[in-house]
């Protein structure tokens, strides 16, 4: 197991190298430059901005360039926010980010873990289908109606919870569950099939047979076999998950990355635009990694070597 | 070598005694009624949607994008069952022809993820090695780019265009269905059938496309219909950042997420197109789960 | 989600809220010495000579002070940092007596604190997007373009001086400059061989004997620009060309000054001295200091007490939002948690209806004018028949009071009535029998129909609102075909500055209450000329008002520079926007002015509030005497 885990690692640096040039790349064919503004920029005054920002030199020096600045992690100047560097435009941004995407992922967790577990051990009861018929209205709503009727309900009707901005434990609760609803509904379909899949499995007729009680069989064997489809969805959901966040963090005005991604890419930020790249892709390779080992540690079956 | 996500479904059994493993599917589907349901509501709205706009035009002559400024925004009644929106067209047949386009985008894009998913994972299923170690490393590299990303730079280098809307998402849809049919490919490869076609005589390509991808068929089909309703979901998630399909051209998405704006004043402007997309959605889904279950040999607790 | 349930919920939901009248509630969520506001997008510099946008500008505004300040309500220079001024009778000198003042960390503010900031503002190594807004200083425009000064020229003429030029820059412009006897030199051609050109010319004419005298070429210095500092407490400022209006560009954040001291200590340190605008280092001069800046979250001002004028400001905290959707704005002022929607926000056109109706409700005049551009060389367009007829063809009234609904006003005028005394052309608004007309005469009828045109706009609801109904208004009068196409803000600014589109829209805010500041945009050398349309004679009429002293005389060749660019038609105007915003009734002190600027010096909060709901009353005490707006139209309060 070790092997692998340190094999994938190590994989995962050319992978990332292969993924930056594509990026900046695609970019840099995008029409428009950083310094258009409405009122037309002096020349001078533009000559100077290329040289600071290097980008009139030519595109492989400045892609030798940034693979420089990977290596001493310096993600290079916003063109739009000049007393602002990359990394620090992150690191103000990725807090709030993290912070909504745990929030959510707890509640899709929690909430459909829980539902997907009831509804397998009452199967076919009312308990049931009126679970699965929530989680199906779960994941046919867009978090884009179900954000402001959430807000409508709760902060503009009932004034309980802020219909936006950030600031405290309050600021996160509407967010998180307009972004955790969809995981939730799919998780909940999931475990529910999975645990449903083992139920005929003869260690848990085994487990039965031995006399033990059914909460015990319930929680200890056949959860395994429903929390393994979950497993394998939370790498996508997550990647998912945090391109989703740019929804909801446009509708309750969310400080965090996603916002920035999507102007970034609109004003042709080309640095912070790769900077938000590079931190997705190694994100998203390292849970990649991890949803593959928790699997293998999950099944049995399973052998990595 | 690493193995990436193994599939879902478990591979299907030919049955024995003269009766094919699809028609024993359809069986099984038949016999579930939720997703029967969800077929016939399915059927029924695509129906309404592509006829439907024709029988208004001819009961009350609108169509989706002549405007009545003074008229404005109001809500349903006779003479709009569906109400306004706030330039005074038919939310009727705007969400109508909405439907038209969610379904079109919604089928075209995952069509497209199927195909190109499917031989992709088949030729790197099969050819096994290095090549197959390969062909999954781009799978991980593209996976790991964050689609939006590539999306907003495609359309802002291609300009706005229905195909291209399209080809993007389902550019950016395929992975998973390649990592899928791979798996079952690397399962199937081994088998006895494989191993006597080759002794017939057929090569490569010939086993790829006779023998392997349709013992495939299973999963991508059901890969497929549950891609639908998603990639109709991704529409909706473009339009809200404003990238989706252009006025005056309606699509469901844009509909909801203009009506959810306003729903404080023009509540049904939300309530429409949502409920028209949720329903639609809803069908495919259980039309989904239905055919999956069907596929699968090991009953589900239903008979 | 079944529909019925779900509509009665949101009926009953609409019932409950803002029973009073006002928009959510009237409690104020915070102290009576602070308002909590909003803008619409972290600013991209709160450095003076640097900032470019709304949102900075808002922030540079509360923050700094320059020479003279607008009335909050009329917009004319009050004195500010400038005590009194003189003005020479050629009107090309300005002498400005400043106040003894401080900056916000006790050091004091001289005249060379301007000096400095108008300089850096031309220097192109600022990279101050601005800086064409001090071209009128003499030689500005030369200095901010690296022109190099050729001395000793004595009485050559410009030709002799050319043909010295020739072969080594060809495409050099001169200009000679008399009182300083010598030439002012400017490099052309490509951006990236102008640093080499400079060099080659510097070296071949440092020191050249030519034709009996001795020419000497150096770069420009800083010193010749027409801005000095005499002793601490005086400007001198020399213009290229009398402006009647540069007193209101004084009141413009790229005059405020910045302060030498902290810039010249960051460099001292080796810290990057264009840092000097973070919190831990920034210093003010105006009413505000910034005492935290949380990046896309808020910024926090906090009273300046150094501030000249500090006994006059109320207010003790301004929290200000940023916050990019307008619905969410909107949502967070129905609950209490903004005071204000801000200086930058909109409301959303589909809630005006209701908004119109509460007491809240703010709407005036806004100094800026929607158009559609034509490029005039871009067939059909290049008939002024076509343009003309499109022009008429749009039903600015029906889309004043049926799309955008804010109460703006339809106008076919470039220049908005009653700017500065300017009483405004009135054009016709719609006419599309007239429209009709012209095409046909242009040779286009049901056998020849106009082939379809495309229409570009910059990504945003309103504007695709307005195109969608002029789309709808083209195919139904004039049977033309519209292709809409909306562009993202980045890719629609180069579009428009590379002249590639047919129709585009286009918006022009005034930064002066003249109507030179609408009329400059349609001249020749404007790089916001996107139409490719020009006229002499138009730059003559311009250059000619420019020299008038007599008011009545320039504002009636304006008015006649105006009808010749009506005649011609390169653009169609459709509205004069209004300002509408949502204030809470315990904000006092608040006026929409023609610029639409929030100046929160003179905002109080009343503290009645805190006790029982009071009617609101239109009580301005802002401090100043009442006066109109340079529109000559009052601004209307709530209903």
């Amino acid at each position: 197991m070790l092997g692998f885990v340190v094999r994938r690692l190590l994989g995962l640096v050319p992978t990332l190298l292969v993924i930056v040039a594509l990026s900046f790349l695609v970019i840099r064919l995008a029409p428009g430059s950083p310094f258009e503004s409405e009122r037309g920029i002096p020349p001078e005054v533009l000559a100077e901005l290329n040289n600071k920002y290097g980008f009139d030199r030519p595109l492989s020096e400045q892609l030798l360039r940034y693979f420089g600045g990977l290596l001493r992690g310096d993600l290079g100047l916003s063109t739009k926010y000049p007393q602002r560097s990359v990394n620090e435009i992150i690191a103000d941004g990725l807090p709030a980010t993290l912070l909504l995407a745990s929030v959510a992922l707890c509640w899709a967790l929690g909430l459909g873990i829980f539902a997907g577990v009831v509804s397998a051990v009452r199967q076919n009861t009312a308990w049931d289908h009126g679970l699965m018929g929530i989680a199906m209205l779960g994941i046919s709503l867009p978090s884009f109606v179900l954000g402001p009727l959430l807000a409508l309900v709760f902060a503009l009707t009932f004034y309980v919870l802020p219909p936006g901005g950030w600031g405290g434990l309050r600021h996160v609760v509407l967010p998180g569950i307009t972004l955790g609803s969809f995981y939730a509904a799919y998780i909940a379909r999931l475990t529910r099939s999975g645990m449903l899949e083992v139920v005929h499995m003869d260690y848990v007729r085994m487990a039965r047979a031995k006399g033990l009680p059914e909460h015990t069989v319930v929680l200890r064997h056949m959860l395994r076999g429903g929390l393994l489809p979950v497993v394998t969805y939370l790498g996508p959901a997550i990647a998912n998950l945090m391109v989703l966040s740019v929804v909801v963090e446009k509708i309750f005005a969310t400080p965090g990355i996603g916002p920035y991604f999507v102007d970034a890419a609109f004003n042709r930020d080309y640095f912070l635009v790769m900077g938000i790249v590079v931190l997705y892709s190694v994100l998203l390779l390292c849970l990649n990694l991890l949803v593959d080992v928790a699997y293998g540690l999950l099944d049995p079956r399973i052998r990595y070597d | 070598m690493a193995t990436t996500s193994p599939a879902l479904i478990t591979e299907t059994e030919p049955l024995i005694l003269g009766s094919s493993p699809m028609r024993d599917a359809l069986r099984r589907l038949r016999k579930n009624r939720m997703a029967m349901a969800g077929l016939w509501v399915a059927l029924g709205l695509t129906l309404a949607c592509f006829i439907g706009p024709l029988l208004v035009r001819a009961i009350w002559g609108y169509d989706y994008e002549t405007q009545n400024l003074a008229y404005g925004a109001h809500p349903p009644s006779l003479r709009h069952p569906f109400g306004t929106d706030y330039f005074g067209r038919d939310l009727l047949t705007r969400v109508l022809y909405g439907g038209q386009i969610s379904l079109a985008v919604g089928l075209l894009a995952a069509s497209v993820a199927a195909s190109i998913g499917t031989v992709y994972g088949a030729i790197s299923g099969y050819a096994g090695g290095r090549i197959d170690g390969f062909m999954m490393r781009v799978v991980d590299v593209i996976y790991a780019l964050p689609y939006m990303f590539l999306v907003i730079v495609l359309v802002t280098i291609f300009g706005k265009s229905l195909p291209l809307l399209f080809s993007s998402l389902g550019l950016v849809g395929w992975l998973m269905t390649a990592r899928i049919v791979r798996g079952q490919v690397l399962s199937l490869k081994q088998r006895e059938f494989v191993l006597a076609a080759r002794n017939v005589g057929v090569r490569g390509p010939g086993i790829l496309f006779r023998h392997l991808i349709p013992n495939t068929l299973g999963p991508i089909i059901v890969y497929f219909t549950l891609t639908v309703p998603a990639m109709i979901l991704q529409e909706a998630f473009l339009s809200f950042l404003g990238l989706g399909v252009q006025a005056p051209r309606p699509s469901l998405g844009a509909l909801i997420n203009d009506g959810a704006q306003h729903m404080a004043v023009f509540w049904w402007e939300l309530v429409f197109p949502g409920g028209v997309m949720a329903l639609l959605l809803f069908s495919l889904n259980f039309l989904g789960d239905g055919v999956r279950d069907a596929l699968d040999p090991q009953l589900r607790g239903r008979t | 989600m079944r529909s019925w349930p779900l509509a009665l919920c949101l009926v009953v939901c609409g019932c409950t809220r803002g029973g009073h009248g006002y928009y959510g509630t009237t409690q104020p969520k915070h102290g009576p010495d602070e308002v909590w506001s909003a803008l619409s997008a972290e600013p991209e510099s709160i450095d003076p000579g640097k900032t470019s946008e709304a949102s900075g500008g808002n922030v540079v505004w509360n923050l700094f002070a320059s020479l003279t300040q607008p009335h909050p309500q009329g917009l004319t220079p009050m004195p500010d940092i400038a005590e009194r001024w003189d003005i020479s009778e050629d009107g090309l000198r300005y002498t400005f007596h400043l106040r003894p003042a401080k900056w916000s960390d006790g050091a004091p503010l001289t005249a060379a604190d301007f000096e400095f900031a108008w300089r850096r503002v031309l220097d192109p190594r600022t990279g101050s997007r601005y800086s064409s807004f001090l071209y009128c200083l003499k030689r500005g425009e030369a200095f901010n373009q690296r022109a190099l000064v050729l001395s000793g020229v004595g009485d050559a003429t410009e030709a002799e001086l050319r043909a010295l030029l020739e072969p080594i820059a060809p495409l050099a412009r001169l200009t000679l400059d008399p009182p300083l006897d010598a030439a002012l030199i400017v490099v052309g051609g490509e951006e990236a061989q102008r640093p080499a050109l400079r060099s080659k010319l510097l070296r071949e004419l440092a020191n050249k004997p030519w034709q009996g005298r001795q020419l000497a070429l150096r770069e420009m210095e800083p010193e010749l620009i027409g801005v000095h500092a005499q002793g601490d407490h005086t400007l001198q400022v020399e213009l290229e060309t009398p402006l009647p209006y540069f007193l209101y560009i004084t009141q413009y954040y790229t005059t405020m000054p910045v302060p030498r001291h902290v810039i010249a200590r960051l460099k001292q340190d080796g810290t990057n001295p264009d840092l000097w605008t973070r919190p831990e280092h920034i210093v003010s001069n105006g009413a505000f200091r910034l005492a935290e800046a949380k990046f896309r979250q808020y910024l926090l001002l906090e009273k300046n007490p150094h501030y000249w004028d500090a006994a006059h400001v109320k207010l003790q905290r301004v929290k200000w939002s940023i916050i990019d959707s307008y619905n969410t704005v909107l949502n967070m002022y129905e609950a209490g948690e903004l005071d204000s929607i801000g200086p930058t926000a909109n409301l959303p056109a589909e809630f005006l209806d209701l908004l119109r109706r509460q007491r809240d409700f703010r709407s005036a005049p806004y100094m800026a004018v929607y158009f559609y551009w034509f490029n005039v060389k871009a067939p059909p367009l290049d008939d002024v028949r076509v343009r003309r007829a499109l022009s008429l063809a749009i039903d600015r009234k029906s889309i004043v009071e049926h799309v955008t609904r804010a109460g703006q006003i339809a106008s076919a005028d470039i220049v908005p009535e009653g700017l500065g005394g300017y009483p405004g052309l009135h054009s016709p608004i719609f006419d599309p029998e007239r429209a009709r007309a012209l095409l046909r005469e242009a040779g286009y009828g049901p056998d020849r129909p106009l082939p379809q045109l495309s229409l570009r706009y910059n990504t945003s609801e309103t504007h695709k609102q307005i195109a969608e109904a002029v789309q709808a208004m083209w195919r139904k009068h004039l049977g033309v075909g519209i292709e809409l196409e909306n562009l993202e803000w980045n890719v629609y600014l180069k579009a428009m500055h590379a002249h590639d589109f047919q129709v585009g829209r286009y918006a022009w805010v005034g930064d002066y209450p003249d109507p030179f500041t609408f009329l400059e945009v349609f001249s020749a050398h404007n790089g916001n000329n996107s139409s490719n349309w020009e006229s002499a004679r138009y730059e003559e009429l311009l250059r000619e008002a420019n020299r008038q002293r007599e008011p009545g005389r320039r504002l009636a060749l304006l008015e006649q520079a105006e009808r010749e660019l009506q005649a011609a038609v390169p653009a169609a105007p459709v509205y004069v926007y209004t300002r509408s915003e949502l204030i809470k009734p315990y904000v006092r002190g608040h006026v929409i002015n023609y610029q639409g600027k929030h100046l929160l010096k003179h905002w109080w909060i009343d503290r009645r509030f805190y006790d029982r709901d009071t009617p609101p009353s239109d009580e301005l005490d802002h401090g100043f005497p009442p006066q109109p707006l340079a529109a000559g139209r009052a601004a209307s309060g709530g209903t």
